[in-house]
């Protein structure tokens, strides 16, 4: 093979490559520009691909799965990874308080999570800004359970998957009721006062309402409610068919008539913090009944030194069948800018399979969502458990309602009527009725 | 010319740096204020409406309400407080200086943990406080301190007054230290003593340390969050409601974001308008003196 450059001068060889190294450097620059093209195009399609393609970062932000809530999401996200090797999560746990300043300037900016942990209530805030990407024609919607679509919808599309279905209601201590005489935990009204009287004459505190900030009386209401009021009262609230005035008065009456009579201590109660200090004496063995959620049956079991269980509040008439209600937790929706929509369909798609959502159910004490996907058994619960399977559960009803601070509003009606339960319980319910508008 | 350029050119990083953290967000907040934004993009201009809406919200007012009450009583108590602690310890030279660093501990904690601390202590079922009361035969004492609506606001009053006594004291006796001792031996001589001396040297001469105490625990008190937000919620009944917790509440609960900045607007040209007043009182005092 002959020398191109045999013959020349130093000085013009060195300048001919020279120049052939500018020219070689120019052509792999270009190829590289070309190859860098090439892969951000490849990544802008990855949303409209499935997530087996091109190896990618999935981003989620929750406020579930770290601090002193994981629900097992760390294990069922390894086994995302595990089924789609090609997708790496960056999972983001940001306390709930917290979860609102994070999310909301970053979606404005245009770079939140791909997946978000959505409530009903920021299921509606974020879609009011088009920051959610249209679920509906995901595999799940069809299976989940009516009473709770409404949740994770807008406007008859679906944005989120509601996953935490979890129930509210009452523990009792059985030793207290059994050395009180009281064989099983009552089931109606009537039975309820008799035995919070029983339990007083026989000088052991009955009913323990922790109400610091006002969150244990609304859930008790609700409790109350859930027994007394039509289900589709709160689905009429901003329909403008269901007002509270009147229509709350007899659940407003039966608190009325504990705090009257001496079975319930008002005062005593809105200076008691109820998840720690109130749980904490109900642990202790203190009161024969507390009302708290699910969520604290690990607790409580782990806790406890005597015989419990978990039971709807009894709040219907003689002859009735306790009813539960249960508070409509998270969710996940995908972030509508997310450039990869695919993999965070499957992300909230593999959420929603049997064997993940029974871990996370299972974690939360949460009843299921879904039709396909049965609800966990809770030991000690058998009671509330029972009450869902014979469709005696609703959800809450003040979580219909789509003002933001709708329970905030209630805590104050509560603390009010506990402090001074001489009031006309019309007024409050006016009161409610004024500061509760309806929201569309 | 050139001493002003250089002087120009010192003061631009830091002219930088406040124009863009300081008067750029304070400008933005104003103009946001004027809109219907929900803290997640967009928003209509709406005039004056946020402030107006301002007027009619019973809650923003109840906590307007709740804020002046909680300042005066937190400005006087713990500067009283404060100054008796000072004297004492200005008479007490052998524990001045243990006793100095015990006081400003409770300041340098953070106001969650001194929350939690305190709800805990206030609590009617086992809370130390109580059970004080208790064992003590004081029956009468015995109070739901955080649940009842005529005592949750002094009782939290009470822990911020516990945490910036000390702290108050401090400055208070430093200024104590800085006044000449022959001005003191001289006004024992002349027959000054107790509350005498006090009115007509120490009150006068602490006129620097008043003044600073005075701004910072108004400032503090007119701004206060932390303390309602953990222990109360705001509550019950609205009774702790401070204007910093509606600002938050409106903002990040309601997502009302637009309406929350207007009542942020509202606290700064309060605390401002108190804030200068009264430091241009206690100045003018101080010259006067």
């Amino acid at each position: 093979m002959l020398d191109a450059d045999a013959g020349l001068s130093v000085p013009v060889v060195k300048e001919r490559k020279d120049a052939r190294m500018r020219k070689s450097l120019g052509v792999l620059t270009v190829a590289g520009l070309l190859t860098g093209l090439a892969a951000c195009s490849s990544g802008g399609q990855t949303g409209g691909q499935a997530s087996g393609t091109a190896p990618i970062t999935l981003s989620v932000a929750a406020f579930e799965g770290g601090g002193a809530e994981i629900a097992d999401i760390p294990a069922i996200n390894a086994d995302f990874e595990k089924k789609y090797p090609n997708v790496k999560l960056d999972y983001k746990y940001v306390a709930d308080a917290e979860f609102d300043q994070y999310n909301n300037t970053r979606l404005a900016a245009g770079n939140a999570a791909d997946v978000l942990m959505t409530n009903p209530v920021r299921v509606r805030q974020w879609q009011s800004q088009g920051y959610l990407a249209d679920l509906s024609d995901q595999p799940w919607v069809s299976q989940v359970l009516p009473n709770i679509a409404p949740f994770g919808e807008v406007a008859g599309k679906t944005y989120a998957f509601t996953q935490q279905n979890i129930p509210i209601g009452m523990y009792a201590n059985l030793d207290i009721l059994k050395a009180a005489g009281i064989d099983t935990v009552p089931q109606t009204w009537p039975e309820f006062v008799t035995d919070l009287q029983t339990l007083k004459d026989k000088g052991s505190n009955g009913l323990l309402l922790a109400n610091l900030t006002g969150w244990t009386s609304e859930q008790w209401s609700l409790a109350l409610a859930a027994n007394i009021l039509p289900e589709n009262w709160g689905a009429g609230y901003d329909a403008g068919t269901s007002k509270w005035a009147t229509t709350w008065a007899p659940v407003l009456d039966r608190t009325k008539q504990l705090l009257t009579s001496g079975l319930l201590d008002g005062k005593l109660m809105n200076g008691i913090e109820p998840f720690n200090t109130g749980l904490a004496q109900f642990n202790a063995g203190q009161w024969a009944f507390t009302i708290q959620g699910g969520w604290a049956l690990q607790t409580v079991a782990t806790t406890a030194k005597f015989n419990f269980s978990f039971n709807p509040v009894p709040g219907g008439d003689a002859g009735t069948k306790p009813k539960t209600f249960t508070f409509i937790g998270s969710g996940w929706g995908v972030n509508k800018a997310s450039t990869h929509l695919q993999a965070a369909k499957d992300y909230v798609n593999f959420m929603t399979q049997e064997a993940n959502d029974s871990r996370y159910l299972k974690a939360e004490n949460c009843f299921s969502t879904l039709k396909n996907v049965p609800s966990p058994q809770m030991d000690k619960a058998t009671a509330v458990v029972d009450a869902f399977n014979d469709s005696r559960t609703s959800p809450s009803q003040v979580e219909f309602l789509k003002f933001p601070s709708v329970e905030s509003e209630f805590w104050k009606v509560g603390m009010s009527l506990f402090n001074d339960p001489s009031q006309a319980t019309g007024d409050l319910l006016n009161q409610l009725d004024q500061a509760v508008p309806k929201t569309n | 010319m050139i001493r002003r350029r250089s002087a120009l050119l010192l003061i631009l990083p830091a002219g930088l740096i406040f124009f863009g953290f300081v008067i750029y967000p304070l400008l933005r907040g104003l103009q946001l204020s004027l809109t219907d934004a929900s803290g997640m993009g967009g928003g209509k201009f709406v005039g004056l409406d946020n402030y107006l809406a301002i007027l009619k919200d019973r809650t923003a007012m109840t906590a307007l309400r709740n804020t002046a009450v909680y300042t005066v009583v937190v400005v006087v108590v713990q500067n009283g407080l404060a100054l008796l602690v000072a004297f004492w310890l200005y008479k007490l030279k052998r524990v001045r200086n243990i006793v100095r660093a015990g006081l400003l501990l409770p300041a340098m904690m953070a106001f969650v943990a001194v929350g939690y601390l305190w709800s805990f202590i206030y609590s009617p079922l086992g809370g130390p406080l109580d059970t004080v009361m208790d064992a003590l035969g004081l029956h009468s004492l015995e109070k739901v301190w955080l649940g009842d609506p005529n005592m949750a606001l002094m009782a939290i009053a009470a822990v911020y007054i516990w945490m910036y006594t000390g702290y108050s004291a401090t400055i208070f006796l430093a200024n104590y230290l800085a006044i000449s001792p022959s001005l003191m031996e001289a006004a024992e001589l002349d027959g000054a003593s107790g509350w005498r001396r006090f009115r007509s040297i120490d009150w006068p001469l602490l006129a620097p340390s008043l003044t600073i105490n005075i701004t910072l625990s108004v400032i503090g008190s007119l701004r206060v969050f932390d303390l309602p937000f953990i222990m109360t919620s705001g509550g019950p009944i609205n009774a702790t409601q401070t204007l910093s917790l509606v600002i938050y509440s409106r903002s990040f609960t309601d997502f009302r974001f637009a309406y929350g900045t207007a009542l942020a607007v509202v606290l700064l040209l309060l605390t401002a308008i108190v804030g200068v007043t009264q430091a241009t009182l206690l100045r003018r005092r101080e010259v006067d003196l």
